[in-house]
């Protein structure tokens, strides 16, 4: 059931410039959490900024009460975040959101650009690993941030924009000629990312689970703010998914 | 009776504190009695003729201290509205207001004659008459006192409960609309809805949403809102609903203080459900701070027009 709760920053991690590692006391989330669900963390004690910042949930601990997440610094809600000091309690949201999976193979392959990793590593958790996993980033600068997805998850295959780190390439080419027919696909980045990867794999895969991403209002399903068309009209991100299959998406009206 | 319950514009408040709508989800999660308690109703979203699937692109926008919105009336229509949801929300036990709103005179008859259907069982009406996000009827007729009139007059006539009509501060007199209401026979008016803005998105070029404009509410439009409770509460002798921005007891009491008889939250929400709690305490706090017997004698209390 969606809260929110106090929950005190036990760590945190600069995992690479501007990349954060947060491990937050909240035994109600730790419980509940499952993979693709998501938390929206308040930045700051008072009304601005007014939004919680919406972050997918990394891992979950029940047993020790604690979740993680990651995040990137792209702007004022989440420098004002990553300055957060241990111990410090930050109000958390949450868990919102449906999961991924059921899958309809047994073998399923991940695909993610750059952040969009997170709730995937969660996912890996209770598949125990992926059969492969692809993840895409910019170039070189993003080194440290995939050593730390690689030491979490060795079958990680790595492309770069530049060709710099890794193949040349984006995280949807691991797909190029391999067969799909029986292989579920987890999926999370940039939008047009996996609008790409639906428009080039969608008629060879039949199960392709795509973790969403918009701004949001409320987080909780009230303001239907965070709309996307789907098959079945406009739903929202917030609670209807974040994770939709692929096919029921309208990409062409998706606002990337 | 506590000191802070009142039966304002003919719903009985436990907490003179209403969730506005547009903000809060019919999802049974959310109307369990911790969070509940702390409220005296729950405005639906917005209920319209017809299924409607609001407007395109970019709905949300982040602003200083507030939210932009252009959500459009996204919602089920009247039909699946009455037969579905509103047993499904009465169970929970709190008042619920069908806000309704209408794109002509037609529209709102349907919905009228739906509604008569089940008279019984709904606590009350919000006219929406104010919504400033859609390109036709809404906002048009609240901007109006003599449109805002024959509204509420077509509801009336249809409906004797408690009746809100939920004002826009675009209208250029806004006193003079909430009298329109009042004449027709509204029980309260609920003052008010969203402050047109806009935004551009300055990466792109282009503004941000798909109708150029939107609605801004949160904590940046408080004082604007205080100010319309105050011209308004001067203006006539119903009940009026403080809204705009209201995120603490504080701010609540103000409203009160300005001549309200009750307030709704909204934005608020978005940033912390404990904003309920503080506000419900708060109001009990201030009765005892003041040495009254109500939170009603404490109604219009900074007013230098009172007697």
């Amino acid at each position: 059931m969606i809260r929110d709760y106090q929950a005190p920053l036990a760590a945190k991690e600069e995992v690479s410039p501007g990349i954060w590692h947060l491990t937050l006391e909240c035994p109600p989330i730790a419980r509940e959490a499952r993979p693709g669900n998501f938390v929206l963390i308040k930045v700051s004690g008072g009304t601005a900024p007014l939004l919680r910042r919406p972050l997918g949930v990394l891992e979950a601990d029940a047993e020790r009460g604690t979740f993680d997440v990651l995040f990137r610094v792209v702007g004022e809600g989440t420098e004002l975040l990553s300055e957060t000091a241990s111990g410090q309690t930050l109000s958390v949201r949450g868990p919102v959101g449906g999961q991924f999976g059921p899958f309809r193979h047994k073998e399923v392959w991940a695909v993610a650009g750059t952040l969009g990793v997170v709730p995937l590593l969660f996912l890996r958790q209770s598949l125990g690993a992926f059969g492969r996993m692809f993840l895409g980033v910019g170039s070189a600068e993003w080194r440290p941030f995939t050593e730390w997805v690689a030491s979490r998850a060795p079958e990680m295959e790595l492309f770069s924009d530049d060709g710099s780190i890794g193949k040349k390439g984006f995280a949807i080419d691991g797909l190029k000629g391999q067969s799909l027919a029986e292989v579920s696909l987890a999926v999370c980045g940039p939008n047009p990312m996996m609008k790409a990867l639906y428009g080039q794999y969608g008629t060879l895969c039949d199960d392709i689970q795509v973790s969403l991403e918009r701004r949001m209002g409320c987080g909780m399903g009230g303001c239907f703010g965070c709309v996307v068309d789907t098959e079945t009209g406009r739903r929202r991100v917030c609670i209807d998914g974040p994770v939709f299959q692929a096919r029921e998406v309208k990409w062409d009206e998706l606002h990337l | 009776m506590s000191s802070i319950s009142d039966i304002v514009g003919g719903v009985d408040l436990k907490v003179p504190v209403v969730i506005a709508s547009g903000t809060w989800p019919y999802e049974e999660g959310m109307w369990q009695e911790d969070l509940t308690r702390h409220v005296g109703a729950i405005c639906s979203k917005a209920i319209t003729r017809r299924p409607w699937p609001g407007n395109p692109g970019t709905r949300v926008w982040e602003t200083p201290s507030g939210i932009l919105n252009s959500i459009g009336l996204q919602n089920e229509g009247i039909d699946h509205f009455m037969d579905v949801r509103l047993d499904q929300l009465r169970k929970h036990g709190l008042p619920v207001m069908l806000n309704v709103s209408m794109e002509n005179a037609e529209d709102l008859d349907y919905m009228m004659a739906r509604i008569s259907e089940r008279a019984g069982d709904v606590d009350g009406i919000e006219l929406n008459v104010s919504c400033p996000n859609t390109d036709r009827g809404c906002m048009s007729w609240g901007v109006d006192p003599e449109l805002t009139a024959q509204a509420t007059d077509q509801v009336r006539r249809k409906w004797d409960g408690p009746l809100w009509v939920k004002l826009t501060p675009q209208a250029p007199d806004i006193p003079a609309v909430a009298r329109g209401a009042e004449s027709a026979g509204a029980s309260a008016v609920v003052a008010a809805n969203t402050w047109l803005g806009m935004a551009i998105d300055t990466k792109r070029g282009m503004p941000v949403f798909s109708r150029r404009v939107a609605g801004l509410s949160g904590p940046a439009v408080f004082p604007l809102a205080l100010r319309v409770v105050w011209d308004v509460a001067g203006a006539v002798k119903i009940p009026v609903i403080g809204c705009g921005g209201v995120s603490s007891s504080d701010n609540a009491l103000a409203m009160i203080m300005a001549g309200a008889s009750a307030v709704e939250v909204g934005a608020a929400l978005f940033s912390g459900f404990d904003r309920l709690e503080e506000i419900h305490a708060g109001l009990e706090a201030s009765v005892r701070q003041w040495g009254v017997e109500s939170l009603a004698e404490l109604r219009g209390r900074a007013r230098t027009d009172n007697p």
